[in-house]
Order: structure tokens, then C-alpha cells, then sequence
């Protein structure tokens, strides 16, 4: 039976070929962009492949961009062992038998993808990078998103030359970086320096530099001089879990510390904003497992015990009757997150005084789609979203480890959900882990290729805002391709003169030389990109003038005068303009409307 | 001329490896690094033993934050040269870096002995802070495991940690006591198949390796399939293999229904523990597949690890009528776990007999208690009492009632580790007539008790406030006290009681201290063990005490209590 529906799947390309449009589209390529062509057609024939009576069972493949990865069919597929015609370029092979799996023809100016099963229902079951093929076979999408912001740690980084990170991550779409500032919590020459260089790179690069907060963590140095203030789960142990060692937020000579050595912290550095991740309790396994439920310091148990009569500790020593006391426990768990969470905003915002350009984030796992958070880490965003009228910063919404094996169409169900909730859409943004899943996904543990584009493309559809965590997880293939799936366009038209290009956010057309927009001359471009603001637009060829090579802020309107460079721009945070006389310029935080000038050599 | 046609060919790839290399060391001055990387690799394949050119392609790779490929031309660079202490520093640090810890770990132990002062301090700096945490996570690990021992999570990440510290054999008991726990996951077939590769078990490792190539999840059927590669299997390894029976009643079936999906997937949230998302998955592949009974089993063990013990004990008395006596039998342990809780009656009888020097005789205490099983703070219960002695010459008369005493009574639930108790019955035998009891009982446990898992220290209190119409009304009150040290089934340690009534009787007003012994005898169940103590006591009111103040004792029992 199961070779008779492999070998079905691998006989009907045309109903198996649906999924392709959609696979163009998640990096902005036209349904005419390539052919697809599928196991033995008629067309195929014609193109020179051919079958043989021998099959292969295939259940592993090895794409040679990747060779490393792990690439798994599942359920496995029975296919011919094909043959291919000479100029035919082999891009994947089975694992044991090195028959071809996928390969790219170029014949009369027409781009061939060749497949030997189908690429599955949603278009990345079977090989992920079905997409870079057609880059390499010469096809280049059309537009670029520039939004994105990135997780930064760096562990992983620490040798890396701060210069040639900075260009990449911009390459890639990137428009900020969310740096692991506990590493930097007490100061330390060195790694002081190395910091202070990656902020200036990145500032060079027009990237955005945020100070990411991981709350109650503080930093191994300050987990080791305070044992008195180390956080305890219900097994009383401290709570050093996983990579985290938890501090009690409830104890306020704690939390003056930590304000002092934050304050400290985003005085030493050039930050452009400070994210605040994940200020809740452990863990994903709720109260069921002890072992890694928070919190249990004293000065928790003491205020449960005052309010409830009962030590909480005592709910995980006897079974009979708890339940009710349990679900006290976790609604007064879920208060004081949000108080916890409440005052850390409001000691932030306080830093704006003196800082005024400083951005502000709340990372926060979801709990309207996957509602079990508020139990099970006392998350409770309902409860949240209303504080975006008291304090001004981003809502990121994070998607929990639960759902990351559902596919990319979550995203616009999360934002539908959070929607409802607040008027500041706006002001939302999503969070993609990139990440080994724990469940048994294919083809592979972690998001690549197409999965990957797929989710960037319809999270940046349904948020102002797309994050990815985090930027070392993401393969080096899907570097080249990322800012396409991230690019906002809705809708494209040609003529033989003019593009009009109808986008959502401000994007990256795809453009050679200098252009009029809407009929005027226009300053944003880079001799491959234009920069064009939201809205619609028609783009025609035009004639050199100042440039503006790149800016990490939202293009209201811009125009060509006599007086230079007329700029209307919006940013949460300082706006960063790289000029074509290679001057930096940084202009303030806000809605405002600037001349620029470009110095001639 | 073959001889020259050789060192002309030798000659020209020289050339062409040297003119790659050069343009490679052009590129990366123009900062054209990916032009770079490329020639580097086309010149390093050419002449890959050209050490200085792979160093700086690796710290290229490094400086563009390619770590995972730098560390491979580290690898290549100290497997040419072994004596490279500052290469085999950097490949121990990009091994940290990428995750390999316990390759980072076994380089910096290799380069603190061997190497010179400079890189051995580094190495010595670095490989304490890898062992330090590990030491301590394993620590904190292994408590937990204390705490819960059935739990294939804490057994899997100590197997984890240890295997980083470079102990395969410990690691691969935890391994095979996570897949035990839970055999549907087999990927620990694929872990214990590698740490036994690494202690030198070939055999038993290809066994492994095997009965994983059979797994039901494609991913792990092709890695034991890549670790098998090359490996002759003999049928003796095929057999053995057999013995490592997969998922109990997951059938491989030719396409994955969606039940089977609902269950793969109910299987992978709870094997991580995400019990909500593991209940929605059992429950909708029970409403495929109402029949299974490895379903009703899950959806059992899934309630009860979410408190929901009533829903637990339903899914369970189906899953245990199961044909199939694997899942049977696990359902059945964990029914009977939640048994006394679920039924109408609970059945405790406890038995003491013993021995005392003080009075050359055996005593025997008993009691059977039928309890209403209701979820009331008081509970009803009948109960039946024994107690009878051999007899002394060192006493005027019985030294107990020598009686049968049946009586109706109630008892609390704990609270705060207290429990409330009064009966009122008759004494039927030596003694007769009514006989009222009741009580205040208070017991607290700290440490290591007997039957835990770990050695350590333990302390156990009991005090009881008893009050017994048959002595005159009178109102007891006892504490004792042990404390000592546990090893397995034994306890020593000490022994310290204080009683004192209203009366002001001899015999209720002492105070006894001395050493004590408890030990689990083999053969017999858990919950019997053998207390022995040596006590030095005094009774402190000496009104009506025929004997001498001060007594030593010694005594022996057998102490045997169980719930049905």
C-alpha cells in the first residue's frame, strides 16, 4: 500500500504541483517564474529525463548546497532512478543510491526545477531548498523586506569581526539587533570593547542595536554573589534552570540591585532600545513538574501563606484536596507576573529620561492561541496589552515551543487573536524561533528553505514587525533569501516604462541605476535596490542625483531639491542614514521632516 | 619519462594550489570574503597540508562567524600536527563554542598536562569551569532523581551530562533506564548504541543500533541506519535486536492515519512533558481509535501526572483489561496506585510484635481499620485491636490487656502532618469492659528516611497526645525522636523519648535515649522492617514504682503496617 501511494505521489504532477505558486510567492517570485517539472511527464521526456525500471526507496536526501543537513522523507517515497540529460544540474541526490532528486535545466531562456517525487502538500515537505536552486539557476526575487530585528548572543559570536557581522546581518534584512546583555552586566574591559565595536559596526551598517533583558536572570556573576536572593522552585532547590539562574523579583533589595546595575548597564553602551524578554515564571511544564516550578522564595510563600493560610510548598507534599488551593496559587502566580512585569516597565520608561531616544519592547509568549501559558508560566497577556496605554513600547509576541511544529499559517491567526485585544496594532510584532524542534517534524529538525521563507513571508503579511530568534540559527543558505520572504510587496504591475509596485511597509524593489518615483527624481537607491516608502508607487528610470544609500527608519516621503535631500521619516528610535559620501548620519527619534545634504568629492 | 611526466604534473599542481592560495590571501585583503572562502577551499584541497594557509582560511571562517566550519579546519589543522598546543586550543574552544562540549572538555584535560605553561592555564581555566558545571548539574540532577525516580526526563539529562563528563557507563545506565520508563522513545536506542560504541561494547551496540533501524520514526530508523553502515550484522545481533521491543502497541502501519499522528504526536508532549498538549492529542486519537488500549493507558498516566485522579483511575480500569500485558500490567501498577484513594473502603492493618529485655518477655500489638474512603476531613471506621504479652516475672500482672478490643471510631484527614483520631469499643478477653480512646498524633519526617533512594542524614519525630478511658481517664503525652544516618536499608542513629501524663503514673513519666537500628529485612515487602534499640531510661516520678528509677532496655520488633 505504501509503495502504491508513493508511487501516486510521484505519477500525478499535476495535481502534486499546487503547492509551486505558493513556493514562488514566499520570496516574491511570479508563478511564471520557473517550470516544475515532476518525476516522468510527458515534458520531462521531452527535456531529456528519463526513468528506468530500478526504484529507490527514499527516505533521507542530501542536498549538495548543505551536505551535513538532515533532510527526511516522511512518510517515505518509492521513485524511479532516473536519468537526467547532460546539462541538467544535479542539486539533491537519495543518500544510498546517489540517485538524483532534484535538478535545474536551462534551455531557451526557460528555468527548469526538475523533481523526482512532488515538493508535499505546503511545498517544503521534501526538499527545503527548492529555492535556492533557482537562485543559483540565475533567478532573482524582486523586492527585499528591511524590518526585520535578530537575536543576538554572543557565546556563539565572540571571535567573530563585529564589521563583517554587521554588513551580513544588513544584507539579510535585518533592521536591529537584540544583543544578550547579561554577558555585559559587570563590567569587563575587554568584553566591554569588543560590544562597543559591534554597536559601531552596526550603526555603520544602519542596524539598530537593542539591549535584550532576560529577567530573572541577571548574569552568572550576580546569581553567584547573591545566593541570598537566588529564586527557589517547589522543590525549594535553586532555581537554576536551564541556561537561566532566576533572582526573587519579589524582594525589593533585589530589584534596587538590579535597577542600579541596569541603569548602569545602558549608561556604559550606545543603545538604541532595551527589550525586556520573558519576565514571567518557570517552566513550560507548569506545577506538574516541581522540579522546575517558580516561584518559591520566602517572599512569595510568605504573601501566599498570609493571603491563602497555606504555605504553597505544602500544595506539592500531600495530593488529597489541592486542586483549589492550586488554582489559587496560580491566579495570585499570575498577579504578581504582571505586577513584576508592570514595575520593570515603568523603571525603563523611567531610563528614557535620560535617554530619550531609547525604544522600549515586551517580549511575551502567547497565550491567546496557545492558552495554557497563563498556568503554566503565569503569562497572562490579556492582562498586559492594556499597559501599551501607560507605557509606550513594541508588544513581541512570542510563539511558544508548543505550536512550532504547526505551519506557518499560525501567524495570521496570532494576529487576528491579539487584534481583538488592543487598538495599537501597531505596536505588535512577532516572534519566529529558529530553533531544533522537540517534535517529530520534517524534513527537517529545524525551519530551512522554504518553511522558513514561508513563515517569515505570512508573519510579515500579519505584523508590523518580525523577529527572529535568533540570527546564529539561521542557516547560512537561508541568508541570501531571508529578506525576500520578509518583503512586504502586495502587489506588482509592469509596462514596458513603469513599475508600479504596491507595498505595506517601506521595501527594496529590485532596480539598477537611479529613478523617478511617481514622476519625481528619487534619492533612495543603492544602484541594485530602491528604497520606497509604504503605499503605492510607480517607478520609472531616472537620472543620477544625491543619494541616500540606506536608512533604518520608515520613509514617509522624500524628494530631490535644491536645498538637498528632502526626508520625511518616522522611528520609534534614533533614525541611522548612510549617505553616498559615506557620512553616518543619525537623526532623532520621532515623526519629523529633515534636509540632508551629500558632500561631492 | 613517466618519471619526469610525474614531477611535471607534481610541479603543476603546486603551481595551481600556490596561484589559488595567493588570490585567496588577495580576496580576503579586498574584504571579497566570500571570493575567499571559496579559493581557500579549491587551494586547501590541492595541498591540504599547507598549515599555515588552513590557519588563516579557519580564522577567516571565524572572523565571519562561520565557527562550525572553522572548527573543522582546526580539526584538520591538529590531527597534522598533534603537537599544535595553540591549534588544539582553538579547536577546543570552537568545540565549546558549537556545542561539541564533550570534545572541548576530554582537548583542554589532554592540553593542561601536556602542554606549556601558557596553554596549560588557559586549558586548566577552561576545563574547570565545563567540569565545575557539570559536576554541579549532575549533582542537582541526581537530588531530583531522588525526588523522582520514575521520571525518563531527569535519567535523559543526567545520561546527557554525564556523557559530556566522559562517563559513558554511567550514562549509558541512565540511558537504558530512560528507554525502560519510555519505550516509545526510541531515539534512546540511537544513545545507548553511541555511548556503548564509545566504551568499546561493539556487540551490544550494534544491537542497539538495530532494533533502532526497525523505529517507526523515519529519523531515527536512518541514523542507526548511517551508524550500522559498513558493520556486518550477524543474525545473533538480528535476534538480539528483537529483544528491545519498541512502543507496546504502536503497529507499523503503511501510511500514518490521522490517529496515529493524534498519538505520535500525544506521545512526543508527553515525553517532554507538555501534559495539556498530550491529553488534547490522546483524546482526540481515543476518538479514532476508542478500542486501543495503549490510548486508555496514556490518557490514564496523563490525568494523573495533571492531578486529575479521578478522570486517571476511569482511563486506567480500561487500559488494565487490555489484552496486550505489557500495557496490562503498567496499567494495573499505576490502578493500583491510585486505588486506596478510589474506593469505597480502605482496608489498614499494622502488626507489632517484639521483644524487651527489661521484661524478658514478647509483646504483640495489632490492629486491622476499615475506613469510609470519602473525601470528608472526619472519616468513619470500625476497628479491631490486639495486644498481648508472655508474661513476666519482673511484673505483678499482664503487662498488656491481653484483649481483643473491636470499636467503632473517626479519624481525620492529615493536617499539617496531624492527625485527629477517638474510638469508643470494649475489651474482649483478660480484660473486659468499655474502652474509650481517642488522640492527637503528630509525625515529621527531614532527610534520607528508610527506603529513600540516597544515603544521607534523616531525623523522625512522632508525638501523641493520647487520652484511653481503661487507665483511669488519663491523658498521655510521648514524643520520639530518631536521627541518623541511612544507607540503603539500614538506619543507625540515635534514639531519645520523653513521656509525661495527667495522672502522674510512674510508668507514663520517663524519659529514654540510646542507639537505634532499623534495618528492611531481604525478602520481605517494603513497608516491614526490624527496629532495634538499646535504651538507658528513667521513670522520673517514682510514686508507686516497685522497680529501681533507672532500667536499661533492650528491644526488639518487627514492625509491619500495609493499606489495601
Amino acid at each position: 500500500m505504501r509503495l502504491l501511494i508513493s508511487l501516486l505521489c510521484a505519477c500525478f504532477p499535476l495535481f502534486s504541483a499546487a503547492a509551486w505558486p505558493g513556493i514562488l510567492a514566499s520570496v516574491g517570485l511570479a508563478p511564471d517564474a520557473a517550470e516544475l517539472l515532476i518525476g516522468d511527464s510527458e515534458q520531462s521526456r521531452n527535456l531529456g529525463f528519463g526513468s528506468t525500471p530500478a526504484t529507490v526507496t527514499v527516505r533521507r536526501i542530501i542536498d549538495s548546497r548543505q551536505p551535513e543537513l538532515e533532510i527526511y522523507w516522511s512518510p517515505e517515497a518509492v521513485i524511479s532512478h532516473f536519468t537526467l540529460p547532460l546539462d541538467a544540474r544535479v542539486f539533491a541526490r537519495e543518500r544510498w543510491t546517489e540517485a538524483p532528486v532534484m535538478a535545474g535545466l536551462k534551455r531557451d531562456d526557460r528555468i527548469y526545477l526538475w523533481l523526482a517525487a512532488d515538493p508535499g502538500p505546503h511545498g517544503f515537505e521534501r526538499y527545503p531548498y527548492l529555492l535556492q536552486a533557482l537562485l543559483d539557476m540565475g533567478i532573482t526575487p524582486p523586492a527585499h523586506g528591511v524590518r526585520l530585528w535578530a537575536f543576538f548572543d554572543s557565546s556563539y559570536r565572540l571571535r567573530a569581526d563585529p564589521d563583517i557581522l554587521a554588513s551580513q546581518w544588513r544584507r539579510a534584512g535585518i533592521a536591529a539587533i537584540h544583543v544578550a546583555s547579561w554577558h555585559f552586566y559587570e563590567p569587563q574591559r575587554e568584553r566591554d570593547r569588543w560590544l562597543e565595536k559591534l554597536i559601531e559596526a552596526c550603526h555603520r551598517n544602519a542596524v539598530l542595536v537593542y539591549a535584550w533583558i532576560e529577567l530573572p536572570h541577571v548574569s552568572e556573576q550576580f546569581w553567584q554573589d547573591h545566593p541570598e536572593w537566588r529564586e527557589k522552585t517547589a522543590l525549594l532547590g535553586d532555581a537554576h534552570l536551564d541556561w537561566r539562574k532566576l533572582m526573587n523579583l519579589q524582594n525589593q533589595d533585589c530589584v534596587k540591585e538590579i535597577q542600579n546595575g541596569i541603569d548602569r548597564l545602558i549608561q556604559r553602551f550606545d543603545w538604541d532600545g532595551i527589550n525586556l524578554g520573558e519576565l514571567y515564571f518557570e517552566s513550560l511544564e507548569g506545577h506538574s513538574n516541581p522540579a522546575r516550578f517558580t516561584p518559591f522564595n520566602e517572599d512569595v510563600r510568605r504573601e501566599f501563606q498570609k493571603r491563602a493560610g497555606v504555605d504553597p510548598v505544602e500544595l506539592f507534599r500531600s495530593h488529597a484536596g489541592n486542586a483549589k488551593m492550586m488554582r489559587q496559587f496560580l491566579d495570585y502566580r499570575a498577579e504578581l507576573t504582571l505586577k513584576i512585569q508592570k514595575e520593570w516597565l515603568g523603571i525603563l520608561s523611567g531610563l528614557r529620561k535620560q535617554l530619550p531616544h531609547l525604544d522600549l519592547v515586551l517580549t511575551h509568549v502567547d497565550d491567546q492561541f496557545d492558552s495554557q501559558m497563563r498556568d503554566l508560566l503565569g503569562a497572562d497577556a490579556k492582562s498586559v496589552l492594556p499597559l501599551l496605554d501607560q507605557h509606550d513600547f513594541i508588544f513581541l509576541v512570542e510563539d511558544p515551543a508548543t505550536v512550532w511544529h504547526l505551519g506557518p499559517s499560525r501567524y495570521p491567526e496570532i494576529a487576528k487573536r491579539y487584534e481583538k485585544l488592543t487598538d495599537r496594532k501597531d505596536r505588535l510584532a512577532i516572534d519566529i524561533n529558529i530553533v531544533e524542534r522537540y517534535q517529530d517534524v520534517y524534513p527537517t529538525r529545524q525551519q530551512t528553505g522554504t518553511e522558513l521563507f514561508q513563515l517569515v513571508h505570512l508573519a510579515t503579511q500579519s505584523f508590523q514587525r518580525v523577529a527572529l530568534y535568533f540570527e546564529n540559527s539561521i542557516l547560512a543558505p537561508d541568508l541570501a533569501l531571508l529578506p525576500a520572504a520578509a518583503s512586504p510587496v502586495k502587489k506588482w504591475a509592469r509596462t514596458p516604462d513603469t513599475l508600479t509596485v504596491e507595498s505595506s511597509q517601506d521595501v527594496l524593489v529590485r532596480w539598477k541605476g537611479p529613478a523617478k518615483v511617481n514622476g519625481k527624481a528619487w534619492p533612495l537607491y543603492d544602484g541594485e535596490f530602491i528604497r520606497l516608502p509604504a503605499g503605492v508607487h510607480a517607478v520609472q528610470a531616472g537620472e543620477a542625483g544625491p543619494q541616500i544609500l540606506d536608512i533604518n527608519a520608515e520613509v514617509i516621503h522624500a524628494e530631490i531639491t535644491a536645498q538637498g535631500i528632502l526626508l520625511e521619516y518616522k522611528s520609534r528610535t534614533r533614525a541611522i542614514v548612510r549617505m553616498s559620501d559615506k557620512k553616518i548620519r543619525v537623526l532623532p527619534a520621532g515623526h519629523h521632516t529633515v534636509y540632508l545634504t551629500v558632500a561631492t568629492s | 619519462m613517466a618519471k619526469q611526466s610525474f614531477f611535471l604534473l607534481i610541479l603543476a599542481t603546486a603551481s595551481s594550489a600556490s596561484s589559488l592560495l595567493d588570490e585567496a590571501y588577495l580576496a580576503m585583503r579586498d574584504g571579497q570574503h566570500a571570493d575567499a572562502v571559496r579559493l581557500f577551499s579549491q587551494g586547501l584541497e590541492i595541498t591540504p597540508t599547507h598549515q599555515a594557509a588552513r590557519k588563516d582560511y579557519a580564522y577567516l571562517l571565524m572572523r565571519l562567524g562561520n565557527s562550525r566550519q572553522a572548527r573543522e579546519q582546526f580539526r584538520i589543522i591538529t590531527e597534522n600536527d598533534p603537537e599544535d598546543a595553540h591549534a588544539l586550543l582553538e579547536y577546543a574552544f570552537l568545540c565549546h563554542e558549537t556545542g561539541e562540549r564533550r570534545q572541548a572538555r576530554l582537548i583542554f584535560d589532554q592540553i593542561r598536562y601536556t602542554s606549556n605553561d601558557i596553554h596549560q592555564q588557559t586549558a586548566d581555566r577552561a576545563f574547570l569551569n565545563i567540569d565545575q558545571a557539570l559536576e554541579t548539574a549532575i549533582h542537582r540532577w541526581q537530588e531530583a532523581l531522588t525526588k523522582q525516580p520514575q521520571a525518563d526526563s531527569i535519567h535523559e539529562e543526567l545520561a546527557r551530562l554525564l556523557e559530556e563528563r566522559n562517563e559513558p557507563l554511567q550514562a549509558e545506565k541512565h540511558y537504558e533506564e530512560a528507554f525502560r520508563l519510555r519505550p516509545s522513545k526510541e531515539r534512546f536506542l540511537l544513545d545507548i548504541g553511541r555511548v556503548r560504541r564509545w566504551i568499546g561494547n561493539h556487540r551490544e551496540s550494534l544491537v542497539a543500533y538495530v532494533a533502532a533501524t526497525h523505529s517507526n520514526d523515519i529519523r531515527t530508523a536512518e541514523q542507526a541506519q548511517e551508524a550500522i553502515a559498513g558493520h556486518e550484522i550477524g543474525e545473533d545481533i538480528q535476534i538480539a535486536a528483537r529483544s528491545y521491543r519498541p512502543t507496546p502497541v504502536i503497529t507499523p502501519r503503511p501510511e500514518r492515519s490521522s490517529e496515529t499522528t493524534a498519538l505520535l504526536m500525544a506521545d512526543r508532549s508527553f515525553d517532554r512533558s507538555f501534559l495539556p498538549d498530550a491529553l488534547r492529542y490522546y483524546e482526540s486519537a481515543y476518538e479514532s481509535d476508542p478500542q486501543n488500549s495503549y490510548i486508555q493507558l496514556r490518557l490514564g498516566l496523563t490525568h494523573n501526572l495533571l492531578g486529575k485522579d479521578d478522570a486517571a483511575y476511569q482511563w486506567l480500569s480500561k487500559a488494565r483489561q487490555s489484552s496486550d500485558p505489557l500495557v496490562a500490567a503498567e496499567a494495573n501498577r499505576a490502578w493500583n496506585n491510585l486505588r486506596p484513594a478510589h474506593t469505597p473502603y480502605r482496608l489498614t492493618v499494622w502488626a507489632l510484635p517484639m521483644y524487651s529485655s527489661r521484661w524478658q518477655s514478647g509483646f504483640a500489638y495489632g490492629q486491622a481499620k476499615m475506613e469510609l474512603n470519602k473525601q470528608w476531613f472526619f472519616r468513619p471506621y470500625l476497628s479491631l485491636r490486639a495486644a498481648t504479652d508472655g508474661g513476666s516475672s519482673r511484673a505483678p500482672g499482664p503487662l498488656s490487656e491481653r484483649a481483643w478490643t473491636p470499636a467503632i471510631g473517626i479519624t481525620s484527614r492529615p493536617w499539617h502532618r496531624i492527625v485527629f483520631w477517638a474510638e469508643g469499643g470494649g475489651n474482649i478477653g483478660n480484660t473486659q469492659g468499655p474502652d474509650a480512646r481517642s488522640g492527637v498524633i503528630h509525625t515529621h519526617g527531614w532527610g534520607s528516611q528508610l527506603n529513600a533512594e540516597s544515603p544521607g542524614l534523616y531525623y523522625l519525630m512522632e508525638n501523641g497526645l493520647n487520652y484511653a478511658s481503661r487507665f483511669s481517664h488519663n491523658v498521655l503525652f510521648s514524643s520520639q525522636n530518631r536521627a541518623g544516618y541511612t544507607f540503603g536499608r539500614w538506619q543507625l542513629g540515635g534514639f531519645f523519648a520523653v513521656a509525661t501524663d495527667s495522672l502522674r503514673e510512674y510508668w507514663g513519666n520517663y524519659v529514654e535515649a540510646g542507639p537505634s537500628l532499623r534495618m528492611r529485612l531481604p525478602r520481605l515487602p517494603a513497608n516491614a522492617f526490624l527496629n532495634v534499640e538499646f535504651v538507658h531510661g528513667i521513670n522520673y516520678i517514682s510514686r508507686g514504682n516497685p522497680r529501681p528509677a533507672h532500667y536499661f532496655d533492650l528491644r526488639i520488633g518487627l514492625w509491619y503496617a500495609f493499606t489495601y
